[in-house]
C-alpha cells in the first residue's frame, strides 16, 4: 500500500512541478512583454474616477486622453501616473478629478473590502509591487496575490497596463434622482463619515509628481445635484474647502463646478452627468482652460 | 467549507495524509478521523448546527438498535415513525415553517378571514435536506429488514456526516455506504487518480461553466423587463447549464474526494442533457434523490401498478414532493408539477422505459431523430427551469410571457461569445465522454502521458483563470 501511495504522491508532485514550470514560463513571458507601454502622447491627460470618466469627453478637446477608472482612489491614481510618467507619457496638463467623495475615508477600505478590492486589484494588479508599499492602509494581500498571479501566470497576455488605463464612458439616460442618501452612504460611509488624510496626502503627491515632471496639474470637480450636495457630511465640506483654498494659494488651478446649476436633465444619477451633461461640462471646461 | 475554496484545498491534503499515513493501521481510527474531519468541515460553516447532525445521528442509531431488538410489528412501526417524525420535523421546521405559515395566512385572507402570518428568522442549516434523507434511509432499510443495524457508533456517525457528500449529496443509501465503513480500506493508486480527475472535472464544471453562466443569468433574471425575448431565452438556457455545472460539479468533486479515501459513492448525474425523453432525463438527473423518492415514496405508494388514476396520482405526488424538497416556494412545486405533466404521457403510453441505453452508444454521432429528441427534451427542461430559477411564480410567468413576444428571433442584447464557446467545448467533451461515469473519465486515456497532462493543465489553467471569489453552490440553499 505504501508503495502505491508513494507512487501517487510522486505522480501528483510531478504534475504540480509541471504546472508550476508552466506558470513560471508564462510569468517570465508576461513580465517581459508588459514592460513596453505605448500610449499616444497627448497635451492633456484626465485622471480620476467615474465622475470625470463620465463627464470629460476627450473627443471634444483638441489633444486629450481620458484615463479615468471607476472608483479609483487617489493613491491608485498616483501609482498609475508614476508608472506612466516613468514610461515617458509627458502631457502638458493633467486634469485631476477633485470631488468631495475623493477625500472621504471610504476610499481607505477599497483595498480590503471584498467587493471593492476585487474591482481595484483587477485593474491595477500590474502595480502590485507599489500597492503593497502603501503604508497606513489595510490591504487584502492574499486577494492581490491571487489576482496578480491569475493575470500574470496563466496565459500570455500583452498590453496588460491597459487594464488600469480607463477611458471616457458617457452615461445614457436621465434616471429619476431619488437615491441621494443611498449614493451619499455609498461614497462617504463605510464605518463612519470622515475625511481620509491618506487620500489628501496622495493628492499632494499627485500634484508634486506632476510638478517635478513639468506638467501643470488642474483640479476639476464635476457638478452634482443640489439634494445630493445638501447631504454631504459637513466635516467633508469643511475639509474640502480648506484643501481647495490651500491649493489656490499655492497657485494650483482648481475648477470647482460642484455647485454649478445643471438642470436635472443633465444628470444620469444624483452625482454623475449623462451624455448631454458631459457635452455641456466638457465645453465649459474647454472654455475655462482656454481662458487660463 | 466550499469545495472551490482555498480552505478546502488546505483541508483535503491534510486529512488525506493523516488518513493514509497516520490512521491507516486501524479501521476504527480511520473512521474516527473521518468523523472528526467531517464535523470540522461542517463547523467551518456554522458550529451551532452540528448539534442537529449529532442529534439526528443519535436518534437513528438508537432506533436502528431498538428495531433489531424487537419483533413486535406495532413497536417497530412506532420506532420508525419516531425517526421519521424527528427527522422530517427538523426539516419541516427549519425549511418549511415560514412557507406554511404564510400560505395559511394567504389562504385565510382569500377566504375573507384576515390572518397575520407569524414569521421566524430561521437560518436553514446547510445540507439538512441531504443528511436527513440519508439517515432516514438507514432507519427505513433497517425497518424493512434490508440491512442489519450497526452497533459501530463511529461508523454510523461517520456515515451520516461523511464530509464529501454531507452538504449537497449524493444522498447515499445506508445499504451502499455504511458497509464501506466496516471494511478495511487500502490505498488504491488507480482509484485515487480517478478521484483526482473527477475532482478536476467537477471544478471545471463549477468554476468555468456554472459561475460564468451565473453572472449572465443573474443579470437577465433580475432585469428581464428590459431585455428582448431572445435574451430571456438565452438566460434560461444559460441557467440550464449553470445548474447542471453547479450541481453535477459538486457531485463530481464529492465522488472524487470520497474515492481518495477509498469510498465509492453513487453516480448522481449521467449526462442528463443528452436524454431523449423526460423519463430518461429523470433517470440521469440527481439520481440519488430520484431513486430515493422512487424507493421510499413512489413504490410504497404503489408505483406504476394499479389503476390509471392511481398511476397519475403517484406521479404527481413524487414530482411535487421532489419539487418541494428543493425549497419552500411555490415555484419549486410548479416546477415539479410541470415535470409530472411532461412525464405522464410517457407513463400512460408505457414508453417511459424506451431509452434505457446511452444515446448513440459506440458511435460518434447521434441520428437526426435522436438529435431532435434530445433538443426537445432539453427545451422542455429549460422551460421548467424558469420556474426553478424565478423568485416567485409571477416572476416566472412574466418572464415566460416576455419570451413569447415577437422579439424571440432578434439578436440578443447579451451575447457572451467566450462563455458560449466554453459551453460548446464543455458539451463536446461531455458528448465524447458520455460512456464514462463522468465526462473526463475515459477521455485522453489512450493518449501518452504528456498529452494527458497537457489536457489536465489546460483544465487547471481554465479553472484558475475563471476563479474569482468563491461562489457558493446553488444546492447549498436546498
Amino acid at each position: 500500500m505504501l508503495k502505491s501511495l508513494k507512487k501517487f504522491i510522486l505522480t501528483l508532485s510531478s504534475f504540480f512541478i509541471f504546472l508550476f514550470f508552466y506558470f513560471a514560463v508564462i510569468f517570465i513571458i508576461n513580465y517581459n512583454i508588459n514592460g513596453n507601454v505605448s500610449i499616444a502622447q497627448k497635451g492633456i491627460v484626465i485622471v480620476g474616477d467615474s465622475h470625470l470618466r463620465a463627464s470629460l469627453n476627450p473627443r471634444q478637446m483638441r489633444s486629450a486622453l481620458n484615463i479615468c477608472q471607476s472608483a479609483e482612489p487617489y493613491y491608485l491614481t498616483y501609482l498609475k501616473l508614476k508608472f506612466l510618467f516613468e514610461k515617458n507619457l509627458k502631457p502638458d496638463t493633467v486634469i485631476i478629478g477633485f470631488g468631495h467623495h475623493n477625500i472621504s475615508n471610504f476610499n481607505e477600505y477599497k483595498l480590503k473590502d471584498e467587493f471593492w478590492s476585487d474591482r481595484m486589484f483587477n485593474t491595477t494588479y500590474l502595480l502590485a509591487k507599489d500597492i503593497i508599499n502603501i503604508h497606513k492602509l489595510e490591504i487584502d494581500y492574499f486577494q492581490l496575490f491571487l489576482i496578480y498571479t491569475r493575470n500574470m501566470c496563466l496565459i500570455p497576455k500583452s498590453g496588460q497596463y491597459r487594464s488600469f488605463i480607463g477611458k471616457f464612458e458617457g452615461r445614457e439616460g436621465s434616471n429619476a434622482i431619488n437615491n441621494h442618501q443611498k449614493r451619499i452612504d455609498k461614497l462617504f460611509y463605510y464605518k463612519d463619515y470622515d475625511v481620509s488624510e491618506l487620500c489628501i496626502s496622495y493628492l499632494d503627491s499627485i500634484i508634486y509628481i506632476s510638478a517635478i515632471n513639468q506638467i501643470t496639474p488642474i483640479l476639476v470637480a464635476t457638478p452634482v445635484s443640489n439634494p445630493y450636495y445638501e447631504l454631504i457630511p459637513a466635516i467633508i465640506i469643511e475639509k474640502y474647502d480648506l484643501i481647495k483654498a490651500k491649493y489656490l494659494e499655492e497657485g494650483v488651478q482648481v475648477i470647482d463646478l460642484t455647485r454649478s446649476k445643471y438642470s436635472i436633465d443633465y444628470f444620469n444619477d444624483s452625482d454623475h452627468l449623462n451624455m448631454s451633461g458631459a457635452r455641456k461640462f466638457t465645453k465649459e471646461i474647454k472654455k475655462i482652460l482656454s481662458d487660463i | 467549507m466550499l469545495f472551490n475554496s482555498i480552505d478546502f484545498a488546505i483541508f483535503l491534503p491534510i486529512v488525506f495524509v493523516l488518513y493514509w499515513l497516520v490512521a491507516n493501521k486501524n479501521l476504527k481510527f480511520q473512521n474516527l478521523l473521518l468523523l472528526l474531519s467531517s464535523y470540522f468541515f461542517y463547523t467551518w460553516w456554522d458550529w451551532r448546527f452540528l448539534s442537529l447532525i449529532v442529534f439526528s445521528s443519535t436518534i437513528d442509531y438508537i432506533v436502528g438498535l431498538k428495531l433489531s431488538n424487537t419483533t413486535i410489528e406495532s413497536k417497530r412501526k412506532i420506532l420508525l415513525l419516531t425517526s421519521i417524525f424527528i427527522n422530517i420535523g427538523f426539516l419541516g421546521f427549519f425549511k418549511y415553517f415560514n412557507f406554511f405559515s404564510e400560505s395559511f395566512a394567504q389562504a385565510f385572507t382569500l377566504l375573507g378571514q384576515p390572518f397575520e402570518a407569524s414569521r421566524l428568522d430561521i437560518i436553514l442549516p446547510v445540507g439538512i435536506s441531504f443528511y436527513t434523507f440519508q439517515t432516514l434511509s438507514y432507519s427505513i432499510d433497517v425497518y424493512k429488514r434490508k440491512m442489519a443495524p450497526t452497533k459501530d457508533i463511529i461508523a454510523f456517525f461517520s456515515f451520516v456526516s461523511f464530509f464529501p457528500q454531507l452538504v449537497a449529496g449524493p444522498i447515499e443509501r445506508a445499504t451502499n455506504l455504511l458497509p464501506q465503513f466496516y471494511k478495511k480500506r487500502n490505498f488504491d493508486y488507480l482509484k485515487s487518480v480517478d478521484g483526482l480527475k473527477q475532482i478536476l472535472w467537477g471544478l471545471f464544471k463549477k468554476v468555468v461553466i456554472a459561475d460564468n453562466c451565473a453572472i449572465i443569468v443573474n443579470d437577465i433574471f433580475a432585469n428581464y423587463a428590459s431585455y428582448s425575448s431572445s435574451t430571456l431565452m438565452l438566460g434560461a438556457i444559460f441557467f440550464a447549464f449553470q445548474i447542471y455545472g453547479d450541481f453535477s460539479g459538486y457531485s463530481d468533486i464529492a465522488i472524487g474526494t470520497a474515492r481518495l479515501f477509498g469510498f465509492n459513492l453513487m453516480q448522481n448525474f449521467a449526462f442528463p442533457y443528452f436524454s431523449r425523453d423526460i423519463a430518461e432525463f429523470w433517470r440521469r438527473w440527481h439520481i440519488s434523490l430520484s431513486t430515493w423518492f422512487r424507493d421510499y415514496l413512489y413504490i410504497p405508494l404503489g408505483g406504476s401498478r394499479g389503476s390509471t388514476n392511481k398511476k397519475i396520482r403517484n406521479i404527481f405526488i413524487i414530482f411535487i414532493v421532489s419539487g418541494f424538497w428543493h425549497g419552500a416556494n411555490w415555484t419549486f412545486i410548479i416546477w415539479g408539477a410541470l415535470n409530472a405533466f411532461y412525464f405522464l404521457p410517457l407513463l400512460l403510453l408505457k414508453t417511459n422505459r424506451t431509452n434505457l441505453s446511452i444515446v448513440a452508444q459506440g458511435k460518434n454521432f447521434p441520428t437526426i431523430r435522436e438529435v431532435v429528441n434530445i433538443l426537445m427534451t432539453f427545451f422542455l427542461t429549460v422551460f421548467a427551469w424558469i420556474f426553478f430559477r424565478a423568485e416567485s411564480v409571477s416572476h416566472a410567468i412574466n418572464y415566460i410571457s416576455k419570451i413569447f413576444s415577437n422579439s424571440l428571433f432578434s439578436i440578443p442584447e447579451i451575447f457572451p461569445k467566450t462563455i458560449i464557446l466554453l459551453i460548446i467545448m464543455f458539451v463536446f467533451l461531455e458528448w465524447v465522454g458520455r460512456e464514462g461515469e463522468y465526462g473526463l473519465k475515459k477521455l485522453f486515456l489512450s493518449y501518452k502521458r504528456r498529452t494527458r497532462w497537457i489536457s489536465y493543465l489546460i483544465l487547471c489553467v481554465l479553472i484558475l483563470y475563471y476563479s474569482g471569489r468563491e461562489q457558493p453552490f446553488l444546492y447549498f440553499q436546498f
